[in-house]
């Protein structure tokens, strides 16, 4: 072999091992979990989920089923350690380690009062720096805040429409509260249906919630309080154990998941009672954080059922079609046109570590994506109707400011209407959202791989070309 | 400038991909009427390179830089079109000097070699483009066969650059210092 072959052999052998393992090692480091940035993403980025919706001309049915490995029935407790009372199960980026926090199901409707939801979901709520976000409000700036803080005494940046801001892309630039009542009068809200499996469920109640400028309960009562006297830095309230044989829960059974959803694992009115100070309490007795209690007023218009069995949940919410609360609720009317978005948290999540749906259309007697059948009587005959399926993704920090600004190249197409499903489905959405959470870093490695690669073409080129003139000469 | 990049894009598509076509015909076959169709190969090059660099550019023009770079599909996009025009920027000027006697010495194999990576990055640069178009390719399904998911940013890690910047280096070196012994 001659000395300018052998050159070339070589010198592409090394080109072609460097490029090789620019492939190969391809994505490897950098996505590793911050929890310091609040970045935690899930091991699994899309899960099925299945809807079925009914109605009898009265009442409105939605049936949900999707995949859990164990169902997470406890929100979070108080546990007694060394003679005092610790709170566990406080949000944190990602799984709870204890394996607290309820298991939940959401859905958004809308009836056209927000256009842009029919077309991105509930990526129109997104507004900048939410709680759970890298950069989120902190609970001080909430707190300090004139409105959010001081007259609606919130300690964190919830999900907010558009329009309820001066700015969008700024949490803070609210709306004055005359024009907040203007737009709400205007049906420019989205419901909030709100199963969890915790704070409500058991007692058969889903949160009846909204958005509008924050995320809202209805008017009226949640299904819970907290259980905690702070005035003795105790509990307000143990099992009863004339009703329940114990009066606390096992750490350890709460640890393992093998809390029985059909035992008293809850506290309320039918299995509790007052805190005993002088019961001989030992360290891992745990007393749920959250006293369960009839919601009341609006809140307290969806009923709900959920059961886990099989690795799968299933939950159904039903409520009055036409509930009389217009300002707090979309009123569905046979005939009528809606659009729906779903959300689920598992393993232990909270916050903005769940699932989401794109935007799903909904008809009573209408062409759509998920038409709602009708059944007499009282009950929807379930097993006669099919199951409506679709991908949750996680969607990561992708904000409405962010999709509607330059940074965005789909931008342009959100102006003028184009719905995400165009260009977009489930998995490359739940791509994206992590790409989103480490964009810094990515974007510094992705500019030193395309400068490595260009030149080991240049190395190549610059070697192969001499040695074809050497070869001449 | 989208339809003008959309417009230039199908010339290097139909150019060079004519070219490797080409070119893996010359490579296993010495037919005079192989030889003669191997001929038009500097001018489907050149044309076929040319329009690689406009359609670069005119893709460039289309969003601002900023939501180029915060895309992961924009990011994909601008990384395999560069190194696909670098690879055929390689391909070109090594026939161009070459010529025809490339075929007979022992260039030949190394030529070939880099005319179907370019094809591979022309290919995988084209599948890019249809997915932001909203029109997603089967040829992606290989792609993440092979370990990279389209949808994910193309990048590696400190440490594989690193080496493939040493290898980067060693090839001058080695060739540098080829030239000087032969001198």
């Amino acid at each position: 072999m001659q000395r300018s072959d052998l050159l070339r052999t070589v010198a592409l052998v090394l080109f072609l091992l460097a490029f090789g393992l620019l492939w190969v090692s391809n994505r490897q480091g950098l996505l590793v979990p911050n929890p310091e940035r609040n970045i935690a993403v899930p091991e699994t980025l899309t899960i099925p989920f299945q809807v079925r919706v009914a109605h009898n001309g009265s009442d409105i049915h939605f049936q949900y089923r999707w995949p859990a490995d164990r169902p997470h029935l406890i929100h979070d407790v108080l546990r007694f350690e060394g003679g005092k009372w610790i709170t566990y199960g406080k949000a944190v980026p990602g799984s709870q380690p204890e394996g607290l926090h309820e298991d939940r199901v959401a859905m958004m409707v809308d009836d056209g009062g927000v256009p842009e939801f029919s077309r991105y979901g509930g990526f129109v709520t997104i507004g900048n720096r939410l709680d759970g976000f890298t950069n989120g409000v902190t609970g001080e700036e909430a707190e300090a805040h004139p409105y959010f803080g001081n007259v609606r005494g919130q300690d964190a940046a919830t999900k907010y429409l558009p329009a309820t801001r001066t700015d969008s892309a700024d949490w803070g630039a609210v709306q004055p509260e005359d024009r907040l009542a203007q737009l709400r009068q205007a049906g420019y809200f989205l419901d909030l249906w709100h199963w969890r499996g915790n704070r409500g469920g058991p007692i058969g109640f889903a949160d009846d919630q909204l958005v509008g400028e924050s995320r809202d309960g209805d008017n009226g009562r949640s299904a819970w309080s907290t259980n905690w006297d702070g005035e003795n830095n105790r509990p307000k309230f143990m099992f009863d154990p004339v009703k329940t044989g114990y009066v606390a829960l096992e750490w350890d059974a709460i640890l393992n998941g093998t809390v029985d959803q059909d035992s008293a694992h809850y506290l309320h009115a039918n299995a509790m009672t007052e805190f005993d100070a002088d019961h001989a309490w030992r360290d891992g007795d745990t007393l749920p954080r959250r006293v369960l209690r009839e919601p009341e007023g609006s809140r307290a218009d969806i009923r709900a059922q959920g059961r886990w069995e099989n690795g799968y949940w299933t939950v159904t919410m039903s409520r009055a079609m036409d509930t009389g609360n217009p300002l707090d609720d979309k009123i569905f009317r046979d005939g009528g046109s809606y659009s729906v978005g779903f959300a689920v948290h598992r393993n232990a999540t909270g916050g903005r570590w769940h699932y989401v749906s794109l935007p799903v259309s909904l008809g009573l007697g209408r062409d759509a994506e998920l038409p709602v059948a009708h059944f007499t009587g009282d009950r929807p005959p379930w097993d006669t109707q099919l199951w409506y399926e679709i991908t949750l993704f996680y969607p990561g920090q992708v904000s409405w400011p962010l999709l509607t600004s330059h940074a965005h190249a789909g931008s342009a197409r959100i102006a003028s209407g184009v719905p995400a499903h165009t260009y977009h489905t489930p998995e490359q959405l739940a791509q994206y959202g992590v790409e989103i959470e480490y964009a810094d870093a990515i974007i510094k490695q992705w500019r030193w791989t395309l400068i490595v690669g260009l030149l080991l073409f240049v190395t190549i080129g610059f070697t192969l070309l001499r040695s074809i003139r050497n070869q001449r000469g | 400038m989208e339809p003008i990049h959309h417009m230039m894009a199908h010339f290097p598509i139909a150019l060079l991909s004519l070219a490797l076509l080409i070119i893996l015909l010359r490579a296993f076959s010495d037919t005079p009427a192989i030889r003669r169709i191997e001929s038009t190969l500097p001018l489907l090059l050149v044309l076929g390179v040319a329009g690689a660099l406009t359609a670069f550019v005119t893709g460039l023009l289309i969003w601002p830089s900023e939501a180029v770079i915060s895309s992961p599909m924009g990011r994909n996009k601008l990384l395999m079109a560069a190194w696909m025009l670098a690879a055929w920027i390689v391909v070109t000027l090594l026939r161009l000097r070459g010529g025809a006697g490339l075929w007979e010495q022992g260039g030949r194999w190394p030529f070939v070699v880099m005319s179907l990576l370019g094809g591979v990055l022309l290919a995988t640069t084209g599948t890019l483009g249809g997915y932001l178009l909203g029109s997603p390719s089967r040829f992606s399904e290989g792609l993440r066969a092979l370990g990279w998911d389209v949808y994910h940013t193309y990048f590696s890690p400190t440490w594989a650059l690193s080496i493939a910047l040493a290898i980067s280096v060693s090839i001058i070196v080695i060739s540098i210092s080829c030239r000087q012994k032969a001198a």
